[in-house]
């Protein structure tokens, strides 16, 4: 993605421009196998649901998005066997049903009083829940839809007897599906009254469109579904993960200037605009702690705002919250590339927040690669603002996401240390370093995924994956994946790195090789994979291995030649190692290996 | 001049919702003759049809929906 602003106006679509868009996309991305398919069943018409959900999901995500609608009221058999239903991997599914579509008679007998129906209910459905139950770990992420929303309009609306029985219904509908979904991480239960919280119409029930379409729904209320359920799947696997955010501070994290106000008159607290800056600043802490790294840029004097860190009671975020601090004359965008060094992450993974559009103009003109959100001028109006953003959607996040601020803390200490060192060399060689590599387990899914997912710079391939994906890969005969993580005297590194080899007969196969940026330049990439090779197997074959060049990601192949690997068949990213040899070419690194 | 105006917004529609080119005249369109035009595709044309031209249609008019000159007789009787 180039640079942008955010434009904080919401979308706004309407029904049937939602669905022209989801046409036009198709028509242009027909003959292009998709990216990422998401497949929808339900006791109901899904059809204009689908496109809504497609619509939205072309207009967030930066892949090929194709959704299928599986067989009408196929829902017990699809649940078993969904993969005849749907013409690609489909990496979601989307179950969206109603009680009275599929126990009709059943739910109006209950609700008049019968509970001799409640018992048949359980039974008609009992083939569903089980099939949600037994929905396994290596199927594709889930979703499904949690009773109705109105009851039938055949029972007198107004019996509070009536309403009270229906309330019962839909808590025992939920207990059930919650019981059944427990400990599952590939699915997740959604309500309609969650899906239809941002619809204005009070009426989502169209008796006309159940009718003639067998569709429940009005237009506006099957595009709020629609969005509601892709925002969601983007959210699960699509999103746009930014690692940093950078912060200006007047008129951002508080309100007026503090150079000109003091630190006592700025705009922070309890009363009137204040409230709004704090609210804000308690937004950007929660990011923090789902592991966006936090960055000040701001021209202002640095005593005046170490002050207001200091001193003000009222600010919920702390100094050390942000790994780094820019606090000066200097230009933004210089200030922003010496975080990016300091850091050592490129600027398309940061986020840069203002409130001039002055600032935000120069930074985003003088480099391509960052985006930018401008902070409101009506303070009512800035919390929210980043979670309305696309940037910072990912709803999972590893333990190494929480902890990411004192990585990047220790990572500053070993800067400090490399600037007192004689050489680069010593630098390295004093570091202490260690590395630890192992099979990759199930517990490890997440992290490898999201290190599959997040990381540009050394990436063999760049090909992105999913959970389900790198599970179905992994559990292939002949494929086995390594782990590595890395500590040295200044502290953990964590899980740094993933390495999946796989046998092809002939030879070995190295489908991924790639490690986090805050670990390179330290020979640890070296280390690594020896300790892969080496743990595969004895039997030593040719490696080969394709490497797939992007933006970013020059600093593979370079490593490919300097370990040893040689172009082959005429084709400058093919790759190929004939021999074998120790890469701990200073002994600078112990592993785990030589730890026991 | 409101009924040209509220022609071209019906062909508007059939046109984007059925990929109709426009050098295809839409005399003989209907439900039987045209590949794109089914349940599904009607559903559509009533969402889009309510929208641009800001009507609700009754059951019994959308039953009728099985051609163009149809669909133009129904909106033109409202």
């Amino acid at each position: 993605m180039g640079s942008k602003v955010q434009d904080l106006t919401r979308q706004n679509t309407t029904p049937a421009s939602s669905l022209e868009n989801w046409r036009r996309y198709n028509a242009e991305n027909a003959k292009l196998d998709p990216e990422f398919t998401v497949g929808i069943f339900g006791t109901f018409t899904t059809n204009t649901v689908a496109s809504h959900i497609g619509s939205k999901l072309a207009y967030l995500a930066d892949k090929i998005v194709r959704v299928e609608n599986g067989s009408f009221q196929q829902q017990y058999a699809l649940i078993n066997n969904y993969q005849s239903e749907f013409s690609h991997d489909a990496s979601h599914l989307v179950l969206l049903w109603r009680v009275e579509d599929l126990v009709q008679l059943d739910l109006i007998n209950y609700l008049n009083g019968s509970d001799l129906a409640l018992s048949t209910i359980e039974e008609s459905l009992a083939p569903l829940f089980i099939g949600i139950q037994a929905w396994g770990a290596e199927n594709p992420t889930l979703i499904v839809s949690v009773c109705e929303v109105h009851l039938p309009e055949s029972v007198n609306q107004n019996s509070t007897v009536i309403q009270g029985r229906f309330l019962n219904l839909q808590n025992l509908m939920q207990s059930k599906l919650s019981a059944c979904i427990r400990g599952k991480s590939n699915v997740s239960l959604t309500s309609w009254s969650s899906m239809l919280r941002d619809t204005r119409h009070s009426e989502n029930r169209d008796r006309r469109n159940l009718e003639l379409f067998h569709d429940p729904f009005t237009s506006e209320t099957s595009l709020a579904i629609g969005v509601s359920l892709a925002q969601s799947i983007f959210g699960q696997a699509l999103a746009i993960n930014k690692k940093v955010l950078i912060l200006d501070c007047d008129n951002t994290l508080w309100g007026g200037v503090v150079g000109e106000v003091g630190v006592d008159g700025i705009e922070l607290g309890p009363d009137s605009n204040g409230w709004y800056f704090k609210l804000f600043q308690h937004e950007i802490k929660s990011l923090k702690e789902r592991g966006v790294v936090l960055a000040l840029c701001s021209k202002n004097n640095i005593d005046d705002v170490r002050e207001v860190f200091a001193s003000n009671k009222e600010m919920v975020l702390k100094w050390e919250d942000f790994v780094a601090h820019e606090v000066n004359w200097d230009s933004k965008p210089s200030n922003i590339l010496k975080i990016s060094k300091q850091l050592n992450i490129l600027p398309d993974d940061f986020v840069f927040v203002d409130d001039s559009i002055f600032e935000i103009s120069t930074v985003v003109a003088a480099i391509s690669d960052v985006c930018a959100i401008q902070v409101p001028n009506i303070p009512s109006e800035i919390p929210g603002i980043l979670s309305v953003s696309p940037f910072f959607k990912s709803t999972g996040h590893s333990t190494e996401d929480s902890n990411r601020t004192d990585l990047l803390i220790s990572e500053n200490s070993r800067i400090l240390a490399q600037q007192v060192q004689q050489s680069y060399e010593e630098f390295i060689q004093n570091l202490e370093l260690a590395i630890s590599v192992r099979p990759i387990k199930i517990e490890d899914i997440k992290r490898v995924t999201q290190l599959i997912n997040k990381t540009n710079q050394f990436n063999l391939t760049s090909i992105r994956r999913t959970e389900i994906q790198v599970q179905k890969l992994l559990g292939q005969p002949g494929v086995r994946g390594y782990i590595a993580s890395a500590r040295d005297k200044f502290g953990a590194y964590g899980s740094i790195g993933v390495c999946i080899i796989v046998d092809e007969v002939e030879n070995l196969f190295l489908d991924s090789f790639l490690m986090s940026c805050r670990a390179l330049g330290r020979e640890l990439e070296f280390v690594f994979l020896d300790e892969a090779i080496r743990q595969y197997g004895d039997t030593f074959k040719q490696i080969k291995a394709a490497f797939n060049p992007t933006k970013k990601n020059a600093p593979t192949s370079n490593f490919l030649i300097e370990y040893g690997f040689e172009p082959y068949e005429s084709n400058e990213n093919q790759f190929l190692l004939t021999g074998t040899a120790s890469h701990n070419r200073a002994g600078h690194i112990v592993t785990e290996h030589q730890h026991e | 001049m409101y009924a040209l105006k509220m022609m071209d917004k019906i062909e508007s529609v059939l046109r984007k919702v059925l990929e109709i080119e426009q050098d295809q005249s839409l005399a003989d369109l209907s439900l039987g003759t045209w590949k794109n035009w089914d349940s599904l595709a009607t559903m559509q044309i009533v969402i889009a049809l309510e929208e641009t031209l800001e009507i609700r249609f009754l059951s019994s008019e959308i039953s009728q929906f099985v051609s163009y000159e149809d669909i133009v007789r129904v909106i033109s009787e409202r």
